[in-house]
């Protein structure tokens, strides 16, 4: 079962440590959109492969973009 | 006013504020020529500065907000004791025209003199002008650039629910 696991997908890493020059912000929902899903919910990183560090100023940015009507809470079909 | 406030403060520095006003689609130029002015009133009399004022114009937004699907978006970043922000937001909540009002702490512990005032008369003219969204279209760009991630995620989180299933 281990080894199963171990031959599915390459190493995830987190988009922001590679690339230092993103800044994760509220205000630009151009970046966030890129980690929710089509219903707009939260990408988790487990599968965005984002550190914990980013995944946590990340969520911030976005539930700050989704109050101020930036982001959708929720898409309805 | 130099004394601090607050613990957490170093003595004779201040706090920056970001702080965004949504107003309802039909307001006018002389709405938002009063909110800016009674908002820079409010800030001088509790002793902070604004160090900026956006017009983001007429946007969508991403629902719907008092019954319309759009907005004026008015951007502002003050400076000031914590004192300032609840008066600021009890002001905003006086003004019929504003749907919603969002502040944010931005830094703390700024020494109020490295941060120049820039705000000017031919600004708040500038500001008062109504544009309808230019900033959309910019988004949707960089939204057509990141769905192919999209895609990557929802791959791989039918791989991992796979995996449970072998599991149980």
């Amino acid at each position: 079962m281990r080894d199963r696991k171990r031959r599915y997908g390459r190493k995830k890493v987190c988009m922001f440590c590679a690339d230092k020059n993103i800044v994760i912000d509220y205000k630009n929902p151009s970046i966030l959109k890129g980690f929710t899903t089509d219903r707009g919910k939260i990408v988790p990183s487990r599968i965005s492969g984002n550190c914990a560090k980013h995944q946590r100023s990340l969520t911030l940015a976005i539930k700050r973009a989704r109050m101020v009507a930036l982001m959708p809470f929720t898409v309805i079909d | 006013m130099t004394l601090s406030r607050s613990y957490q403060d170093e003595i004779g520095s201040e706090r920056e504020y970001e702080l965004i006003v949504i107003l309802k689609p039909d307001s006018t130029k002389e709405n938002i020529q009063v909110l800016t002015k009674r908002l820079l009133e409010m800030v001088d009399k509790n002793s902070g500065k604004v160090l900026n004022i956006e017009n983001w114009g007429r946007r969508n937004l991403a629902y719907e907000i008092a019954k319309s699907k759009k907005g004026i978006y008015l951007y502002f970043r003050l400076l000031g004791y914590y004192e300032l922000i609840p008066e600021v937001e009890r002001l905003l909540r006086m003004i019929e025209k504003v749907v919603r009002y969002q502040t944010i702490l931005v830094d703390e512990n700024v020494d109020p003199t490295a941060r120049p005032d820039q705000v000017d008369e031919a600004m708040l003219d500038a500001i008062s002008e109504i544009h309808t969204a230019v900033y959309n279209e910019e988004t949707d760009e960089n939204s057509e650039k990141n769905s192919d991630d999209d895609n990557d995620f929802e791959d791989e989180e039918e791989a991992d629910f796979e995996e449970d299933e072998d599991k149980e």
